[in-house]
């Protein structure tokens, strides 16, 4: 009843057969090859994943808790810089997660078919970059629990949130973002959960039915799918230029020296870039190495397409970190050369 | 039925005019003695944050005292000068609050600090080209006979709020309530804060800079004046005197 998602006659299979562009092996077996990964783990597996889970534990509860209940002093911030590993860790985690969603859009608008394997990984890694980048949010606010006060909703003190302010474009860029890349990483995962559903029993077989919103691999089903997923790669594109030039305009549009530079909106963009295409190789990395069968769909070949990319985007980004100096020396300010100067050699120069 | 209403963030100012209240410092005469500075803690419950934080860099007095040198060694002379908020125009801390905590008071002309709108950005004090913020890093003790000082017209802050000077406003409130009851403008100097009052050398004048006949006024006019960063355009309300000998203090 249930065989459709694998139908061997299916139009789009021709997709399917080209994205393993050197053995392709019949459709059945390659499920068969992801499911065993889904379904076995060794002993290593719990070991990691138990300890990353007490770090994370500790770090959020304890370390978090103290410093809700102590102040922000305990960041070692002091006047007259008021924003430091927090702000970087947005900064970093927003940049992280923009190169998963920009290689699978860009990749996918190209129609570039040897990027499935690691798509999916690709926008994975967005979404939970985004999660660790909003969190940061959360951490350095000095009251947290009046956080809510961000969100526009009718409230007793009668004020809406400041829209003058950067940081509310932020907050609105960054929603805007993680419900978009949740939807991109979801939609082309129909069809899998579907394929997932079909293959396994009890409670995972619920929530793969749950997941699989009735996916049962028509035609029209199809069809409807990879409009949608069309339209979302050329749309998420330019909410994902946004969304990182937002970020920068926090400190761009600042009166502080250094900062306010007009740089920065492409500047974070490619550093976005760099920064989340190498973490892509890392992740991709580790799932090959890690997981059972994945050697099979993640080839060395998609190491050299992300090397090739990440060397075009390092030479960007070092043409922009030479302008950021250019640029604001050129300006001939006199504090902000002692900065740029300070930046350089430091206390001893 | 609540009808939400934004409050406007910048004042509606042109260069020409000048806000209610304002200040001037004359560095002539000051002699740096950190009277203001202790007035000023003093009378709007500024915490005492000890000596590790304070050399640290996080102390919260809401006025510092700028120590200039000039001249080399033999003939050097130093010239203070007391940095509080300068009450700006056009002020760079107030657009970049998400939450309103920092605005602007289209009545005073002031900037105000609503503590407890404030979640702890801290976007207004990277903003302040005065560095005139301080921020409520711990909640700070108070030992013992200090808790009995505590002024109850102020309100006293915690831990995660940003704060600065107000220009006393609950004193301008207290000025301008008695003279509300007694049918008559508020008089030149009723309104000082605890700066201007408490300073020995009489170097900071506080008053209205509409009415032109105040001392202030007049000093504004002395020509003498200058503002801090002025090229920023933030157009503050506090000005600087420096550089005259042989004028008349009162205009």
């Amino acid at each position: 009843m249930t065989v459709t998602a694998n139908a061997q006659s299916h139009p789009h299979e021709e997709d399917h057969r080209e994205h393993l562009m050197f053995d392709p092996r019949p459709r059945g077996e390659m499920n068969d090859m992801v499911m065993e990964s889904m379904h076995t783990t060794s002993w290593k597996f719990w070991v990691v994943a138990g300890f990353l889970t007490v770090v994370v534990l500790v770090c959020l509860f304890a370390v978090w808790g103290y410093m809700i209940s102590e102040g922000l002093g305990i960041t070692g911030l002091r006047r007259p810089n008021y924003w430091g590993a927090f702000i970087v860790n947005l900064v970093f985690w927003i940049g992280i997660s923009h190169a998963g969603t920009f290689v699978s859009a860009l990749l996918r608008v190209f129609k570039a078919e040897f990027r499935r394997p690691f798509t999916r990984a690709a926008e994975l890694m967005t979404t939970f970059g985004l999660a660790t980048a909003g969190l940061t949010i959360f951490l350095h606010l000095g009251r947290v629990w009046r956080a809510y006060w961000m969100f526009p909703y009718p409230n007793q003190r009668g004020l809406w949130p400041n829209f003058h302010s950067p940081l509310m474009w932020d907050f609105l860029a960054i929603n805007t973002y993680l419900l978009a890349s949740t939807m991109y990483l979801f939609l082309p995962l129909i069809p899998d959960m579907a394929m997932a559903r079909d293959r396994s029993e009890g409670w995972r077989k619920k929530a793969y039915r749950i997941l699989a919103l009735g996916f049962r691999g028509t035609e029209g089903e199809w069809t409807h799918l990879h409009k949608a997923m069309g339209i979302f790669a050329y749309a998420i594109l330019p909410v994902m230029f946004s969304v990182h030039t937002i970020v920068a305009w926090d400190f761009a549009v600042a009166t502080r020296p250094i900062w306010n530079s007009t740089i920065y909106g492409p500047y974070f963009v490619i550093g976005a870039l760099l920064s989340g295409i190498g973490a892509v190789g890392m992740v991709l990395a580790v799932v090959r190495g890690t997981m059972k069968n994945m050697k099979y769909f993640i080839r060395p070949e998609h190491f050299d397409a992300l090397g090739k990319l990440l060397l075009i985007i390092s030479m960007s980004w070092a043409y922009f970190f030479f302008n950021d100096y250019i640029i604001q020396w050129y300006g001939g300010d006199g504090i902000t050369r002692f900065l740029l100067a300070f930046h350089e050699e430091g206390p001893a120069g | 039925m609540t009808e939400h209403q934004i409050p406007e963030v910048k004042a509606d100012f042109s260069p020409e005019e000048v806000g209610k209240w304002g200040m001037v410092i004359d560095q002539d005469l000051c002699t740096g003695c950190q009277a203001c500075v202790a007035a000023c803690a003093m009378e709007n419950n500024v915490s005492f944050v000890g000596e590790e934080d304070a050399g640290y860099g996080r102390g919260m007095h809401w006025v510092r005292i700028e120590r200039f040198w000039e001249g080399e060694y033999p003939k050097i002379s130093t010239s203070f000068q007391p940095v509080m908020c300068q009450q700006c125009g056009h002020a760079p801390c107030e657009p970049v609050c998400p939450v309103f905590a920092t605005m602007h008071s289209e009545a005073e002309h002031l900037n105000m600090q609503v503590y407890n709108r404030c979640i702890g950005t801290r976007y207004c004090a990277n903003n302040c080209p005065y560095q005139a913020r301080t921020f409520n890093w711990y909640d700070y003790e108070r030992p013992d006979p200090l808790n009995n000082q505590l002024n109850p017209e102020v309100t006293v802050r915690r831990r995660g709020i940003m704060e600065k000077c107000t220009f006393c406003i609950q004193r301008i409130r207290r000025a301008e309530d008695a003279a509300a009851a007694e049918g008559r403008e508020v008089m030149d100097g009723e309104a000082d804060p605890a700066c201007a009052q408490a300073c020995p050398a009489d170097a900071i004048i506080f008053g209205r800079l509409d009415d032109p006949e105040s001392r202030v006024s007049k000093q504004v006019r002395s020509g003498r004046g200058v503002k801090l960063l002025e090229e920023l355009g933030t157009l503050p309300q506090v000005t600087y005197l420096k550089g005259g000998a042989g004028y008349d203090r009162n205009g």
